[in-house]
Parts: structure tokens; C-alpha cells; sequence
């Protein structure tokens, strides 16, 4: 019986882009709870402020990116690597 | 067995479970904090309601310092409002912190109550203000969302101010008459313009003051209740008609979710049957994909763009609907459908927790206000 051997390998560059999207997005957060504590999305009388809203429509869409897109390439890329290596695997044995 | 070789077939397989990951883990981690809203865990509605008092705080200090930019207007008397009930339903579930929250709901409600907050409803009626025009048969619905606020701190709090009592006690006397004397179960919001929901405001409030006071309103919401039956409520789509005819109760706009779910809410304070015919309604209206929940705006035949009532509206669902849907989905036991409802609001509300209090990113102190209210609703509503 062949063992599974698990080697460390330098991680793909698509990880550090999604570790990276995941990172930026944990700064804007930041950025957007501190702003509307100092600033608020609106003014106390009721005018908009723009740069926050902008800055909240930024937050939301990386926040669906990070809850939908990041987990969902992760386990893509995670089942492909791993569906790889089960195959060659099987190959190998087969030969 | 081989597996497939091809590149193709790998990457079908990975696409596969990529999609039942998110699939299973996105809606999991969105709604992780559900069941504890829906079983009424104060580590969540207490952080909320710190934060609540907090603005409160700070907003008593910025009317201390001279007038500039106040918070005034529908959102602030909205925002006070919601503040007042939604510390006004964790008092009532959890009797040992009323003595604490009760001088709170009073600081919030008092605040709904003053007349920069109901500005544009007097200017909507050509400068006569509600409080000052309780003998007139003009409706001033929209004075209920205060009126409401001050009968659950009546409620609570013994020490509340004599004065505005008695003001409040005026308040619901023309709103009885006004009621009584309606065949529609509607009266005025604005010149010509009723709005079923803010009814159902007028007789939460109605409700509230008997509670409060041992004042006798059967006759009222009794009344009130069969005619929203008959004539507000659409019956194709059980959702009630947004804005009607004051005195003929013709329809001026579609029925619609954002409508029936805050009148759902305020109902209950009212008439738990009416209230729960409401839900069934809303209920019906549901829409969901990959376990999220939202809620339609308009009933299937009508058509229309997001306004003030509704917020946007985003294929077909509206953000008002969804997030006021909470309240009844959590009152009546649509455990399922709160679920759905949470995660959407946690996913675009974003909460944060820092320094014991709690807060939605997205949605400012009238998000806030709201949700404590919406998220905690079930209390109020009587047997």
C-alpha cells in the first residue's frame, strides 16, 4: 500500500491573491467602522456623506466577495489539487 | 477505479464542491447568530441596546451644545422611537433589567415627542401641529410612531414626566375618536393620504395607552381590527394596500411588503390576530436563494421602483420589507423564514462588536434602532 504523503509546498500565487483580497478587505472594514463612528453615513441634520457611502458600497461588495468568491476558490482550488494528486496516484498504481 | 485524467473532469469535480461549500458555509456563518436572537440571548440584544443608549447620550449632549446641525426630522423621530421600543421589549422579557432601561425608554421616547421631530408633518398640514390640534378631525397618523414610544415608557416607567402624559393622554383620545369615526379603520397621515401601516400605529398606540393606563379601548381596536380585514388587506396577495383614500379607502399605490411588514410589527402591539393575518401574508411573499431570505415588495400583477417606505428594491425585494419582516417571523414562530431573513440582514448590515457594544456597519443609528426593536419584537405583543 502506497502512503499519501503530504509535503509542504510553496503555496499557489492564486492564494496569496485571495489572502490578499481578504486582507484588504479587513482594512476596509476598519476604515468603514471607524468612519461612520466618527463621521456617520449621514450628517445629524440628514445630508449624505458621499465618501462614507462610497466607502460602505466598497465594503459591501468585497464583503459578498470575501463570504461567496474567497471560500468558494478556496475548496476549487483545494479539490483540484487534491483531485490531481489522488489521480496521479491512481495512475501510478495503475501502471 | 481511475480517476478522470482529463483536466476537464478535475475541475468539474472541484467546481462541484466549491459551490455545496459555499453553498453550506456561507448561509451557516451568515446566520450564525440567529438562534440566539430568536431565543432571546441578551449577549446579543444587550450589546445593541448599550450602543442605543450611547447614541442617545451623545445625542443629549450635542442638543446641550448651540444648535447647529441637530438630528431632527422623520429618520430622528423614527430613530428615538424604535430606541424606546426596542429597550421597552428587552424590559419586558427580562423583567430584572426594566428598573435599569425604563428611565432610558422615557429619555428616548421624550425626545420622539418633541415638535422639531414631527416638522414635517406639520408642514405638511399647513402648519398646524398635532399636539397643538387635538380637537381637529385631521388624522395626524404619523404622531403614533411617538405616541407608541411614550405608551411603552408609560408603561415602564413609574417616574414618567406628568406633563407629557397628559399631552399623551389627549393624543390617543383624538386618535380613538378619529378611529371611531372612520369607515375605513384609516384616518389621515397627510392631507387626503392614509397609510394602513401608520393605522396600525394609531392603534398600537391606542393598545398601549390602555395597558398602560387601564383606560378601555375594546370598542376602538375591535373596530380597527375588523376593518383592516375588510378593507385593508389585498386578498389576492394578503399583503395590505400602501397608501388608500382617507375616507373612501380607494387604493393610491400596490400592495406591498415594506407596508405590511412594519404594520405587522405595530399591529402587534394592538391585536395579536391581526397582527399574525399580517405575517401569513408576508410570508407568502418570501423569496430566497442559497438560504438567504428577502422579502418582495410588490404583490405578483404590480410594479414599481424602491421609495422612502420601501428603501431600494433589488430584483423585486426590498430592504425595508426584509428587515421589518423580522419582528413577525420572530413573534409568531416562522423560525425557518427569520433564519433566512438574518442572514441576508447580517450580510448587509455587517454587525460588529467592540467595547461591549454592538452595531450594524451599514446601517447607521435608524438601522440600529430598528433592528434592536425588530430582532427583539415578540414581548410586546399581547396574549
Amino acid at each position: 500500500v502506497k502512503k499519501l504523503r503530504l509535503r509542504w509546498r510553496r503555496p499557489p500565487r492564486s492564494a496569496w491573491r485571495l489572502a490578499a483580497v481578504v486582507v484588504l478587505y479587513l482594512l476596509v472594514e476598519q476604515l468603514f467602522a471607524y468612519e461612520t463612528r466618527a463621521t456617520g453615513l449621514v450628517s445629524p441634520g440628514g445630508t449624505p456623506h458621499y465618501g462614507v457611502l462610497l466607502l460602505g458600497v466598497a465594503f459591501l461588495g468585497l464583503r459578498i466577495v470575501v463570504r461567496f468568491v474567497v471560500p468558494g476558490l478556496v475548496v476549487f482550488l483545494a479539490a483540484q489539487s487534491l483531485a490531481a494528486h489522488l489521480g496521479s496516484s491512481s495512475r501510478s498504481q495503475g501502471s | 477505479m481511475r480517476w478522470p485524467g482529463r483536466p476537464w473532469g478535475v475541475r468539474l469535480v472541484a467546481l462541484a464542491c466549491a459551490v455545496a461549500a459555499v453553498r453550506l458555509a456561507t448561509p451557516w456563518w451568515c446566520g450564525r447568530d440567529a438562534r440566539a436572537w430568536l431565543d432571546g440571548d441578551t449577549s446579543l440584544s444587550g450589546p445593541l441596546a448599550e450602543e442605543l443608549i450611547a447614541f442617545e447620550q451623545d445625542d443629549d449632549r450635542s442638543r446641550a451644545a448651540p444648535p447647529r446641525d441637530r438630528f431632527a426630522g422623520e429618520w430622528a423621530l423614527v430613530t428615538h422611537q424604535m430606541t424606546a421600543l426596542g429597550l421597552a421589549q428587552i424590559a419586558l422579557a427580562h423583567p430584572e433589567q426594566r428598573a435599569r432601561l425604563a428611565p432610558e425608554v422615557t429619555r428616548a421616547a421624550l425626545k420622539s415627542w418633541q415638535p422639531e421631530m414631527r416638522d414635517f408633518g406639520t408642514r405638511a398640514w399647513g402648519g398646524e401641529d398635532a399636539l397643538a390640534s387635538v380637537g381637529s378631525a385631521h388624522g395626524h397618523a404619523y404622531f403614533a410612531y411617538p405616541a407608541l414610544a411614550v405608551g411603552m415608557a408609560r408603561l415602564l416607567d413609574p417616574a414618567f414626566p406628568a406633563k407629557t402624559a397628559k399631552e399623551h393622554d389627549a393624543v390617543i383620545a383624538a386618535y380613538e375618536r378619529r378611529l371611531l369615526a372612520s369607515s375605513t379603520g384609516l384616518i389621515e397621515t397627510y392631507p387626503g393620504e392614509a397609510f394602513p401601516t401608520d393605522c396600525a400605529a394609531v392603534a398600537g398606540a391606542i393598545a398601549v395607552h390602555g395597558r398602560a393606563t387601564g383606560a378601555d379601548h375594546a370598542r376602538v381596536l375591535a373596530q380597527w381590527a375588523r376593518l383592516v380585514t375588510e378593507r385593508q388587506i389585498d386578498p389576492r396577495s394578503g399583503l395590505v394596500i400602501q397608501r388608500m383614500g382617507a375616507g373612501d379607502g380607494a387604493p393610491q399605490d400596490a400592495p406591498r411588503g415594506s407596508g405590511t411588514a412594519l404594520g405587522a410589527y405595530f399591529a402587534g402591539f394592538a391585536d395579536r390576530a391581526v397582527a399574525r393575518r399580517l405575517a401569513e401574508g408576508i410570508f407568502r411573499h418570501e423569496s430566497t436563494f442559497f438560504g438567504f431570505g428577502a422579502i418582495d415588495e410588490y404583490a405578483p400583477g404590480h410594479k414599481g421602483n424602491g421609495d422612502v417606505d420601501s428603501g431600494p428594491v433589488v430584483l423585486g425585494v426590498s430592504v425595508t420589507a426584509t428587515g421589518c419582516a423580522l419582528a413577525p417571523a420572530r413573534a409568531f414562530g416562522y423560525r425557518d423564514s427569520f433564519e433566512r431573513l438574518y442572514r441576508t440582514t447580517e450580510l448587509f448590515g455587517a454587525p460588529v462588536e467592540s467595547g461591549g457594544r454592538r452595531r450594524f456597519l451599514a446601517g447607521g443609528a435608524i438601522g440600529n434602532a430598528l433592528l434592536l426593536a425588530l430582532l427583539t419584537s415578540g414581548p410586546e405583543i399581547p396574549p
